[in-house]
């Protein structure tokens, strides 16, 4: 009933304001140029727009989903918290949430897919990561606006170079030539494994870290058979690895055994004839099988790796029991900090992933974006986003000296002054009272904004010794050592990634036949390892996969990837 | 007396045995995230910790209550937990009661359970039920938490189960001194059937309080998700192949000693209320009572 | 009304009271009619009026079309969960996994009420009794973790077998049958205090003058038990039993989803773990609106078949 009355008020305001606005301009015109231009003419902005702001109150409804990464403090929620109040200060945009959800059991995925079938009213926009059937769905229902128009029209140059530097991140959201949702970039090379090894049980055994597959099999023999952690118990395996899930995963990953001879198992791959295959299916993978199944005869592997999840198999490391993992340089973060603490004198050092028998290294890769951004076609002021994205690409994502996120989003939050003046940082989170909460994380697009390129290429540029100039150079100088020295190595191996190269919807045949394969492929590869089916299982398997669906789908995504390329 | 014979004294030192032995399988699982919740980060994540906490510290506990989303939640599955049994009682019991009627004395019986029944087992899914939510308006209300769940077929048919088993004789008794079908439920069936009260409100409960899908998908805040839908949000493993991680992060989501001091916190209460029901349903004292 | 007989467990009534029943005091029974109302207004409300869902099982379901616009596509859903022998052991796996919970989950219980029922001691009772309810709280997702430690290999349990068999350790979790072994016995554990709840407020009904008139006719406890204890146990194992029928589709979703594994899915895998992984890949609303379905009138069938066989074996309605 409020918002009836507000109304004609809000625009009876718009209008003398816009006055004032018009006003201002003509008096001081060492402002900032694009709001006096932008009010008419070319019709960038949809409502009166000065100093960087909305003369009247914008709104963006949303919805959100609550990771359990984000926290709050002060009594705030993701309603009304130190966010909220800084875009209506800074823009004075409203930000509305129509619903927020706990993301737990995909809880975000079921509550859009209710919103959109009991064909409640869809919010402003809709940012959302995950599986790429909703985001579909969203867009066939027709209520999103072409969002790569928008885009285009709206977006700054900061974003733009962003958002060029994969083209390939707009591939999952193209229909009938249009780009249906700005894809929500994310750090390259984020989860691109390196080899962690105890640095300590390689010199207890008198070795180097192995740089290939013989040298590592040498060492991961020590590792089992010459008592590494010194108890006297022969209670240690040689390598983490978790395939309950997966072969090629998010942490303790196998798929770089795979890499070695050529092929990257469970994603698309791009084969010497330009064409996508599946790559459990290709040959190259019988030869990692028959190495797994080896280390699993010898001990290497703990065995009841098919049974571990990624987390799960780290365990072995942080306890002291197990000597390599592969994962990405965050894991120097978590949860590779811990085995120090429970191991006095342990060590462990980020290493190049090691070369297979032809001297090939290969790792799965990193998508630019596994997320995007739909925009409400019905949205009143659609450049209300792009003043709010834009102003985090050109501020957060790498700040400049005079940027107001100098040392991060919000004072008393990701950073704190101590009484002489110094920073406090996530590091000192004892000292900022009520704790560091990482205030970025309340952002529409989840994560503030990100130059993909950026956070990883520069931690190796610092790792060669350039001295800090950014800001942004500043704050990831302050990074320890191990991590940097883990990003070099992911930067210095960067042509050994094997993308996933398939970013569509699922296919018609993945959709009947999907699972049925999926199951056949992991009970045939743990088999294999697990040496209760012989290797040349692996023929047969892949013949019986090409001929249940396996075929078709190739034919369905080589027909997709055709249309994207 | 039967228990002085010695076969009985045999079989009753195996028995002791035996359900001693038992208990302990029972609660191991339980002393083993109690000491996880008092040991120290690191070998708790490295899975480190036995029956007995390593690094000892109340941290965890320290962390848990001093979120005040916990205490939110806890308070709203407290409230839910009261209302919803409370009147998921009075609905089964007054529904219970004809229907544990005989044929002839109440024909419309059989339609009625067989109406009930058919629930069990068939119902629309999670979206027509979603429309009807938001339709009703009871979108992130207590009452959807309380209203849609009351009828509880399971209580019921136990119920008049129970019922079927109170004397005749008293019924009668009551009848003829011109009491009607309430005052009969209210002054004969209810003190003869505590121990089946009891246990159907327990179980009324304990439901109520380990819900959290509801919570999850009609709340639209998560402000008011009962305690159990906000310990899912914790104890679930976030996946990281989806976000882009950084370490910085990282140090959240790794609490397994927090997680630990959740479940138990959120367990404590459940376990008090117990022993308190229970005193209904260890003595075979009432009907015995009743009698006399 | 002839078939009109009273539960066996009942005396028969007097035959006037009966009469004056079948007179049917018109204003008693509508006053049994209104007792009834309020569950049944909250049932129509919330149970039969969102089964106008059900329609989506035979629909290629599209969320943003509805059910009232989606295309219709008869019984592929059903068709596509029979259509390969894969699929169909999925469902074997189901039926044999739910049943053999079922009967332990029936059993158990009661063998434990019946022991229980034979201690002295109070306190000892009460505490065995509150201990073996409590794995009822925690959830598989705590539980699959700790399960996987005490049965890894090296863990608890093999290290008790191989100390007391001299056997090779088992690998509980990676081998088809032990497997199924584990998800029964384990979830027997879990909830065998929490079943026994009902048949210790069942034994606590039993009236102690019947006890006591079979002592001074002589009989021992264990006659006691077979001629006491156990009948009157009897209808609410057949109502418990029967009820838990509806279930015979349902092999328990988060335990299975927290333990299973590559290793394992040929005679792990269920119907609901599947249904879970298809809609992964696409929200298949349509496709588990089928898979409910179906378990439902298969549940329903069976509760139906075993409320007549009471009925005609042991006179006794269910409900």
């Amino acid at each position: 009933m409020s918002n009836k009355l507000k109304k004609p008020l809000a625009v009876l305001m718009a209008s003398t304001m816009l006055a004032g606005a018009l006003s201002a301009c003509a008096s001081s015109d060492n402002n900032t140029n694009d709001t006096g231009s932008a009010n008419e003419g070319d019709g960038f902005y949809s409502a009166p727009f000065e100093d960087g702001k909305y003369t009247e109150p914008v709104t963006i409804s949303t919805v959100f989903p609550i990771t359990s990464s984000i926290k709050f403090k002060n009594g705030e929620n993701i309603e009304d918290n130190v966010h909220t109040r800084w875009a209506k200060e800074r823009f004075n945009i409203d930000i509305k949430y129509l619903w927020t959800v706990s993301e737990q059991n995909n809880a975000y995925e079921t509550k859009l897919r209710l919103m959109l079938t009991s064909g409640q009213k869809m919010p402003d926009i809709i940012a959302f990561r995950g599986a790429r059937s909703l985001t579909s769905d969203l867009i066939e229902s027709g209520q999103f606006a072409d969002a790569g128009e928008l885009f285009d029209k709206y977006a700054s140059d900061t974003y733009k170079a962003a958002m060029a530097e994969d083209p390939s991140v707009w591939n999952p959201y193209i229909r009938d030539g249009k780009r249906m949702a700005i894809p929500i970039l994310e750090n390259a090379y984020n989860n691109d494994p390196v080899m962690y090894i105890r640095e300590d049980w390689l010199q207890k055994v008198g070795l180097e870290a192995p740089t290939t597959l013989d040298e590592l099999e040498t060492v991961m023999d020590a590792f089992v058979n010459q008592d590494p952690d010194g108890n006297g118990q022969d209670d240690t395996i040689a390598l983490s690895i978790g395939f309950k899930n997966d072969l090629n995963t998010w942490m303790s990953d196998a798929g770089w055994i795979f890499g070695m001879f050529g092929a990257m198992p469970n994603q698309w791959n791009l084969t010497d004839e330009g064409k996508l295959q599946w790559g459990t299916i290709q040959p190259e993978i019988k030869e990692g099988l028959a190495r797994m199944k080896d280390w699993m005869a010898k001990g290497y592997i703990d065995k009841e790796a098919g049974l571990h999840d990624e987390p799960k198999a780290a365990e072995a490391f942080t306890a002291g029991k197990s000597g390599i993992i592969v994962g990405p340089y965050w894991m120097t973060g978590w949860p590779l900090p811990d085995v120090k603490q429970n191991v006095p004198g342990a060590e462990y050092k980020a290493y190049p992933l090691p070369a297979g028998p032809d001297g090939k290294v290969g790792r799965h890769g990193t998508p630019t974006s596994t997320g995007a951004i739909l925009i409400n076609k019905d949205m009143k002021n659609k450049d209300a986003f792009f003043v709010y994205q834009n102003y985090l690409y050109e501020n957060w994502a790498n700040p400049s000296a005079d940027s107001e996120f100098e040392y991060g989003f919000a004072e008393g939050y990701d950073y704190d002054f101590g009484p002489n003046g110094e920073i406090y940082r996530e590091q000192d989170s004892d000292k900022i009272p009520g704790g560091w909460i990482d205030a970025i994380r309340y952002t529409l697009g989840f994560d503030g904004a990100i130059i993909p390129s950026l956070r990883l290429n520069t931690l190796a540029e610092l790792a060669d010794g350039k001295e800090p100039e950014t800001l942004y150079e500043e704050t990831l100088a302050q990074s320890i050592p191990e991590q940097i020295r883990a990003a070099k190595i992911v930067i210095d191996q960067k042509d050994t990634t094997m993308m996933t190269m398939f970013s569509g919807a699922p296919t018609k045949t993945m959709l009947s036949k999907g699972d049925m394969l999926d199951k056949l492929e992991k009970e045939v590869i743990n088999k294999i390892i697990y040496g209760s089916t012989p290797l040349d299982d692996f023929d047969s398997f892949v013949e019986r996969y090409l001929s249940s669906g396996g075929e078709d789908i190739t034919k369905e995504v080589n027909e997709w990837y055709d249309s994207v390329k | 007396m039967y228990y002085k014979t010695k076969p009985y004294r045999i079989f009753s030192i195996f028995n002791y045995t035996f359900l001693a032995v038992l208990s302990i399988l029972c609660i191991i699982p339980l002393i083993h995230i109690l000491a996880i919740s008092f040991s120290g980060k690191a070998p708790a994540n490295a899975n480190l910790v036995g029956l007995l906490p390593v690094d000892f510290n109340l941290e965890a506990y320290a962390k848990t209550l001093d979120n005040e989303n916990f205490l939110k939640s806890l308070w709203v599955a407290v409230q839910r937990t009261t209302l919803g049994t409370l009147i998921s009682m009075v609905v089964v019991v007054l529904a219970a009661y004809p229907l544990s009627k005989e044929n002839s004395a109440f024909r419309r019986r059989n339609f009625y359970t067989w109406f009930f029944v058919f629930t069990m087992l068939f119902n629309g899914g999670l979206i027509p039920f979603y429309i009807l939510i938001q339709n009703l308006n009871m979108m992130n209300t207590l009452w959807v938490l309380i209203l849609p769940s009351a009828v509880n077929v399971w209580n019921m048919i136990l119920m008049l189960n129970f019922f079927r088993r109170v004397p005749r004789e008293l019924e009668e008794a009551a009848t003829i001194d011109g009491a009607g079908h309430v005052r009969t439920l209210i002054s004969v069936y209810l003190p003869v059937s505590l121990p089946a009260i009891a246990t159907l409100s327990l179980f009324a409960m304990v439901f109520h309080w380990n819900s959290w899908f509801d919570g999850l998908i009609f709340m639209t805040d998560h402000k008011n998700y009962p305690l159990a839908t906000f310990l899912q949000t914790v104890i679930v493993q976030q996946d990281f192949s989806k976000v882009s991680a950084r370490p910085e992060d990282l140090e959240n989501i790794s609490q397994r000693t927090v997680k630990a001091a959740q479940i138990f916190i959120g367990m404590a209460p459940i376990l008090f209320v117990y022993p308190l029901l229970q005193r209904f349903f260890v003595k075979g004292i009432v009907i015995g009572a009743v009698k006399e | 009304m002839n078939r009109s007989t009273p539960p066996s467990t009942r005396k028969p009534s007097s035959p006037t009271g009966l009469r004056q029943r079948r007179r049917g005091n018109w204003r008693r029974t509508i006053a049994l009619d209104g007792m009834v109302l309020p569950a049944l207004i909250l049932t129509i409300i919330f149970a039969y009026i969102p089964m106008v869902g059900i329609v989506i099982a035979f629909q290629d379901f599209k969320p943003w079309l509805g059910f009232g616009q989606s295309n219709w596509v008869g019984l592929d859903h059903f068709q596509y969960l029979f259509s390969t022998p894969e699929n169909l052991q999925v469902v074997w796996n189901t039926l044999i996994i739910a049943s053999m919970k079922l009967v332990g989950g029936l059993i158990a219980p009661l063998v434990f009420a019946l022991l229980l029922n034979e201690i002295r001691l109070s306190a000892f009772k009460r505490s065995v009794q509150t201990l073996v309810y409590l794995p009822h709280f925690l959830s598989w997702v705590i539980l699959g973790g700790i399960l996987l430690d005490m049965l890894s290999m090296k863990g608890l349990v093999n290290q008790v077998l191989v100390a007391l068999f001299n056997i090779d350790p088992i690998f509980f979790l990676g081998d088809g049958n032990w497997f199924r072994f584990v998800v029964v016995v384990s979830d027997i554990w879990k909830e065998f205090g929490f079943g026994a709840i009902i048949f210790l407020a069942s034994l606590a009904g039993i009236n102690p003058a019947l006890y006591e008139a079979a002592e001074v006719d002589g009989a021992g406890r264990w006659q006691q038990t077979l001629a006491i204890t156990i009948p009157s146990l009897i209808p609410i194992m057949i109502v418990v039993g029967t009820l838990s029928l509806g279930n015979i589709l349902n092999a328990g979703f988060d335990q299975i989803f927290n333990l299973y594994n590559g290793l394992v899915y040929d005679k792990g895998d269920i119907i609901d773990t599947f249904v879970y992984r298809v809609g992964l890949v696409d929200g298949q609303f349509g496709f588990s609106a089928a898979v409910g379905l179906f378990k439902s009138v298969v549940g329903f069938v069976l509760i139906v078949a075993a409320y007549r066989m009471a009925y005609k074996f042991a006179n006794y309605r269910i409900f």
